[in-house]
């Protein structure tokens, strides 16, 4: 029997996954600015407050790092934290927890420590609340050695990623395009934990590879479906996992397509999309029919006004265009 | 949130205060009332930096005050003092939640190797060497006939002997081998 799909919003997607992982494990809770009484800054954890008590639903001041620093402590004690940063704008003001401890904790001690703690952030912009909430800082974090950092773009993932990484002995980072909170779509029924590794190849086609996460891979799938209105056929890779990345996934598309746009919502320079762009030269360059494009977020603050946000994101329009460009390119 | 009867001691020194970490941690740690023995080591020097050059309030105790903390200043070169200070602390802290205990102390030596300590006067050093905690609390216990004839140089040639084993079991090891140089950064199963 096949399960019923239901309707709903990543947002209700999120929450079910938070939902789930409080029932499952008593280990588990919820600390962040807003998460309770509020019902969380973007709404995730309405109504938990309610089902599960100020103990496990735990609002915290304005201090990021001390609420970050007390869930690498909960983590190391024996309990598994579920940390929310209203947004990565702010989760810089934990940078030192999260990086000089949660992500070094392990290594430093031989393996003696380790820190099963989960940080969710909303990240990226379209949402018009301008340069310091609206930025897409989630390559700094895939820098670091000692973090998973994974991006949900699918229901599957925003409902899914949240179980595997509380199942994570190490710190995983959850980056919500905030954006797609309020996107609505269908969902099975049964859907459950989803892993962390791993790309996804969500669109396949011979002409040309766009490789997106979070809140690039709907605008990828949109310009897929723009240019296979012309007759040429994109494949869509979803990264999914920022760090550690799939590199066998991107390297697969590439050896199908042998042309490659990256779409990512932070900056080009020093980006995530560089990173892929690096790995693509090292191990596939024989591969390629073209040069690597990339389509990025313009290098200024994200603006508030709506026409000079639009202007400044990754839109589906652009990465079509990039892609129509490659493949115009006969190799 | 476990229910265990424990207490962390987190220990730091008089220039971390200026951290905002310090009074972020001071406000939950009272909120939420945590059992948290606060352990500041005012040394008086922040590596080179006067605690007067860091702080407009220079009495610590305001500090942790200001968050509903109780804080105790206690003389940290005299070892009994200290000793009954934290005993009566932790009762506290389990009582009530978290407590903050300066520790009124002194650095004799350099913060590091590549130190001139340009930022003292030698003879405010030699000044604190008189305070020295180990020699004040030898001559109290030979004082009250804790300490007999010869137990000192006894300790003394103990410790010397244990610190002398320590360094010839370090040098005679083997170093960590480099193929390990990526082990550990990720979880690889429960430590040994």
């Amino acid at each position: 029997m096949t399960p019923e799909r239901v309707k709903l919003s990543f947002r209700e997607a999120f929450r079910l996954g938070l939902r789930d992982a409080l029932l499952r494990d008593e280990r588990v809770f919820l600390m962040g600015e807003d998460v309770g009484r509020y019902g969380g800054s973007y709404a995730v954890s309405h109504g938990l407050l309610a089902e599960f008590g100020p103990e496990r639903i735990r609002d915290t001041p304005l201090s990021e790092s001390a609420f970050v620093g007390a869930g690498i402590g909960a983590a190391l004690g024996g309990l598994r934290p579920i940390v929310e940063i209203m947004t990565v704008n702010f989760s810089l003001l934990a940078l030192d927890q999260i990086l000089n401890s949660a992500a070094t904790l392990s290594h430093m001690s031989g393996g003696q420590l380790h820190v099963p703690l989960v940080i969710r952030m909303a990240t990226g912009a379209g949402r018009q609340l301008a340069a310091q909430h609206s930025h897409s800082l989630e390559g700094w974090y895939a820098h670091i050695p000692g973090l998973r950092v994974v991006a949900p773009a699918t229901l599957e993932d925003a409902r899914g990623m949240l179980a595997s990484a509380l199942a994570d002995p190490d710190p995983v980072l959850i980056f919500e395009h905030a954006r797609l909170y309020p996107i609505e779509g269908e969902l099975a029924g049964d859907a459950g934990a989803v892993p962390l590794g791993g790309a996804a190849l969500r669109r396949t086609g011979r002409d040309v590879s766009l490789i997106a996460y979070g809140g690039t891979l709907d605008r990828a799938l949109e310009a897929a479906a723009l240019l296979a209105a012309e007759g040429i056929e994109a494949e869509v890779l979803d990264l999914r996992s920022l760090r550690p990345l799939d590199e066998v996934a991107i390297l697969a598309t590439v050896a199908r397509t042998h042309r490659v746009v990256i779409a990512d919502e932070g900056w080009r320079s020093g980006s995530l999309s560089a990173e892929v762009a690096a790995r693509i030269a090292e191990h596939a360059l024989g591969e390629l029919d073209g040069p690597i494009r990339r389509v990025c977020s313009a290098e200024v603050p994200i603006p508030y006004p709506k026409h000079l946000e639009d202007a400044a994101l990754p839109q589906s329009a652009r990465i079509a265009a990039a892609a129509r460009e490659l493949v115009g390119r006969r190799g | 949130m476990q229910a265990r009867p424990r207490v962390t001691a987190c220990f730091f020194g008089e220039g971390a205060v200026a951290e905002g970490e310090f009074h972020e941690s001071m406000n939950l740690a009272a909120l939420w009332r945590l059992p948290v023995l606060f352990l500041c080591e005012n040394n008086l020097y922040a590596m080179g930096t006067a605690l007067a050059r860091s702080e407009s309030e220079t009495n610590l105790c305001l500090k942790a005050s200001s968050y509903e903390i109780p804080a105790w200043s206690v003389d940290g070169m005299d070892v009994l003092a200290v000793e009954d200070a934290a005993r009566r602390a932790v009762l506290a802290v389990r009582e009530g939640g978290p407590l903050f205990l300066e520790l009124r102390t002194y650095r004799f030596r350099a913060h590091s190797m590549f130190d001139p300590q340009l930022y003292r006067e030698k003879s405010e050093v030699e000044a604190w060497k008189q305070r020295d905690p180990i020699p004040a609390f030898a001559a109290r216990a030979r004082a009250c006939g804790c300490l007999a004839e010869g137990d000192e140089a006894k300790i003394e040639e103990e410790v010397a002997a244990e610190v002398a084993a320590a360094i010839e079991f370090a040098a005679a090891g083997t170093l960590e081998p480099v193929e390990e140089l990526a082990r550990h950064v990720y979880f690889e199963g429960p430590a040994q």
